[in-house]
């Protein structure tokens, strides 16, 4: 019915009114086909500004979508996303320089990747964060669950519970001293909570699964929106490594490019959908250069280098220290973190006096 | 790994005939193509494309527990027993024993004593419960004709002797050293594979032999031998230019190990045994990350390093280097999901290696030092008597 809106009824100044009646345009309805503001300007003579108004106005008077009113769908302003950016998520290290490396953690809405040589620590780290995720919004978390996806076996239950243990013990000693300081919500949150804070909550906060092949990884990777909608107190998904089981059985080249692109782009979705963070362990390896020597690289080369939007580096320094590299960011500059793995999990290195 | 056939997965008949007739037989070929390919192939729509891929996804995806099940899980008292080393140190940092479902690499300079460690363990889950043992299997994957049958005997001989001692005049069972020997020696069984393909056949054939013989241990001694003379040492450039023939087997032999690593794993994990795999070291010329060996004999330094490269060391679990320096033997941990890094002394007796006790002070600051495990220097300092 609103379609039949006359063009005379709508909020217009005279001047564009009459352009448009001359033009023979009566209704709403006429707007509709004339291919958007260019169209209309070159039709009536009328400035691209001046039509744009005149559709808005035609769109808020009830006409149909079809008069451009949805061109704000999906696009938002950069002011909108810094904000909503500086509002993202973070999960937390417990290494505070390693935290500053990433502006505070690692991002939810984002796939962060981790290459390192064997014993570096990746699956330590894995193992931190998804401690850390759990951790009261009061103390930088998130309260939110982990999915640990161990295609290695690497994952050591009882190591984590060490992990596990160490936070509890943390959580509880600020617990204690914000209550000193007269603020007590989080040691009334700990006592009084429907998940409590303690070694078998955190536990079963990591849904664990092992995959070991990669026929299974892939049917796993299709499975986990579903798995997200269901459990919708997840807010970090790790995959301890991503391309292990893709460095073997794939005799054709651009077979595996194909299934590991699908995969990165899988994951990338997941990331942004649900608003989780998605953190991919990956191996390195030795390239050969040209006039001898080799240096590592990460695994899988440049097919998978598009998946990750942040990526560090983790390698022993000089000084015998591990440390992580931030090699690609979209808005970081590059840098270097050095961290421990002590028997509390992920730290930051001690501070000689 | 096979992948499950698609006769066996909960589809519809007709879909499923349609797929057989284009080829795609296993759970495998499906997930590898994406929605569009599976609408252009089977003429399907989007949603039926996509609801094929969850159907067959959600067949095949392992099932999920929690971190808390699998740690309680640990404790229970059907928790197999762990396997220890005998070595207090490297016990009490293990605290669960060898790990159950995943590979322990045993690595270092010949005669260092790999072997007698693999054959101590082995001892230790072929003895009877009363001795200290497992009273089961072991599988032992023999490619360099090493294991030697009269060096297991001499070993249970002298657990019996040291258990017979301190039982002293009341020890109520009888310890007769004929009957644990035979006892044992028939719950070990011995495979030597002579190519690298028969040990991948070997290792893919495991399970059978796992339970038939009801091993509680598999051991591979060693996994380097056949994979570096098969396959080549990778050169440097002074093999002539490395042209395409040297990388392509270097790739190859990328391949087989990560299979070979790939299968291990997953018999470990489903029958929850530990798996031992013993490596040996190359040399690489000194400076630059991860080089492969350079031509023996080359001049200037070179330092001993595992064998096998990244890819290898990315597949164990659980890396113990056995090292020489001074004249002293050293076993450190030098990777490790679960446990710090121990350094320990060890000298070789009559029932394996037995530790030598020392306080951190008295073992050389070198061993002590962390760094990479690629990078990592193995020691082999062996005085061989030779006057020049």
């Amino acid at each position: 019915m609103s379609s039949r809106l006359e063009v005379v009824a709508l909020p217009l100044p005279p001047h564009l009114r009459n352009r448009l009646l001359a033009a023979g345009f009566s209704t709403v309805a006429d707007l509709e086909r004339v291919g958007g503001p260019v169209g209309l300007a070159r039709e009536t003579g009328l400035s691209p500004e001046e039509a744009h108004e005149v559709l808005q106005l035609a769109g808020a008077a009830g006409g149909p979508a079809a008069l451009g009113s949805d061109w704000r769908a999906g696009t938002v302003s950069a002011a909108e996303l810094l904000a909503s950016a500086a509002a993202t998520p973070r999960i937390v290290t417990m290494c505070r320089e390693l935290d500053d490396l990433l502006d505070g953690g690692v991002h939810a809405g984002q796939v962060t990747e981790f290459c390192g040589v064997p014993g570096v620590g990746k699956t330590q780290l894995g193992m931190q964060l998804a401690i850390n995720v759990q951790l009261p919004q009061a103390l930088l978390g998130v309260e939110g669950q982990a999915v640990y996806i161990d295609t290695e076996g690497s994952f050591m239950a009882e190591r984590c519970a060490d992990i596990a243990e160490s936070a509890v013990r943390h959580v509880h000693t600020m617990a204690d001293r914000h209550a000193a300081m007269g603020r007590t919500d989080l040691q009334q949150q700990l006592r009084g909570g429907e998940r409590p804070f303690s070694l078998e909550g955190l536990l079963r906060g990591i849904y664990l699964f092992r995959v070991h092949d990669h026929v299974e990884q892939l049917g796993l990777v299709h499975l986990l929106p579903r798995f997200l909608e269901q459990y919708r107190g997840v807010r970090l998904v790790v995959i301890d490594s991503v391309t292990f089981h893709f460095r073997q059985d794939f005799p054709d080249m651009a077979q595996r490019t194909r299934v590991v692109t699908g995969m990165a782009q899988q994951l990338i979705s997941l990331a942004q959908t649900y608003n989780v963070a998605v953190v991919l362990m990956n191996q390195v390896t030795t390239k050969v250069l040209e006039g001898g020597g080799s240096k590592l690289v990460p695994a899988l080369g440049e097919s998978w280098g598009h998946a990750a939007s942040t990526r560090v580096m983790l390698t022993w320094g000089p000084d015998n220290e591990r440390h992580a590299q931030l090699v690609k960011s979209p808005h970081l500059p590059p840098g270097d973190a050095a961290y421990a793995v002590t028997s509390d999990g992920v730290r930051g290195l001690p501070r000689r006096r | 790994m096979a992948s499950r056939h698609v006769s066996r997965l909960a589809l519809d008949p007709y879909l499923r005939d349609h797929l057989i007739a284009n080829n795609l037989t296993t759970a495998r070929d499906v997930l590898l193509l994406n929605p569009l390919d599976l609408m252009e192939l089977l003429g399907l729509t989007w949603t039926a494309a996509n609801g094929l891929l969850h159907d067959v996804s959600a067949q095949i995806s392992p099932p999920y527990s929690t971190a808390y099940d699998v740690f309680s899980q640990q404790a229970t008292a059907e928790a197999p027993p762990p396997l220890r080393t005998g070595l207090p140190t490297l016990d009490s940092a293990l605290r669960l024993g060898v790990p159950l479902g995943s590979i322990t690499e045993l690595v270092g300079p010949g005669g260092v004593g790999k072997s007698q460690l693999s054959h101590m363990l082995t001892a230790g889950v072929a003895l009877p419960t009363a001795l200290g043992g497992q009273g089961a299997g072991v599988v032992y994957i023999d490619t360099e004709r090493k294991f030697s049958a009269q060096r297991l005997q001499e070993m249970v001989n002298a657990r019996v002797a040291q258990a017979a001692a301190s039982a002293g005049p009341q020890g109520a069972y009888a310890l007769q050293a004929q009957a644990v020997q035979g006892e044992v020696l028939r719950r070990v069984a011995i495979s030597t594979p002579g190519s690298t393909e028969q040990l991948l056949q070997s290792v893919e054939n495991l399970q059978h032999m796992v339970l038939q013989y009801k091993a509680r241990l598999v051991v591979v001694d060693s996994i380097a031998a056949l994979a570096r003379t098969e396959y080549g040492n990778p050169g440097g450039s002074a093999a002539g230019g490395g042209g395409s023939g040297l990388v392509g087997s270097i790739m190859d032999r990328q391949q087989v190990l990560g299979r070979i690593a790939a299968s291990l794993k997953a018999l470990a994990e489903s029958l929850r045994i530990p798996v031992i795999v013993t490596n040996q070291v190359t040399t690489r010329i000194g400076g630059g990350a991860g080089g492969g060996p350079g031509p023996p004999g080359a001049g200037g330094s070179g330092t001993l390093t595992a064998a096998l490269g990244a890819k290898w060391a990315h597949c164990v679990n659980l890396r113990l280097v056995l090292q020489r320096l001074q004249e002293r033997r050293y076993l450190k941990v030098a990777k490790s999901p679960s446990c710090a890094n121990v350094v320990l002394e060890y000298v070789i007796g009559p029932t394996g290696l037995q530790e030598v006790p020392r306080h951190e002070a008295e073992l050389p600051a070198v061993l002590l030092q962390r760094g990479s495990v690629l990078e990592m220097a193995i020691a082999n300092e062996v005085d061989y008597g030779l006057e020049l």
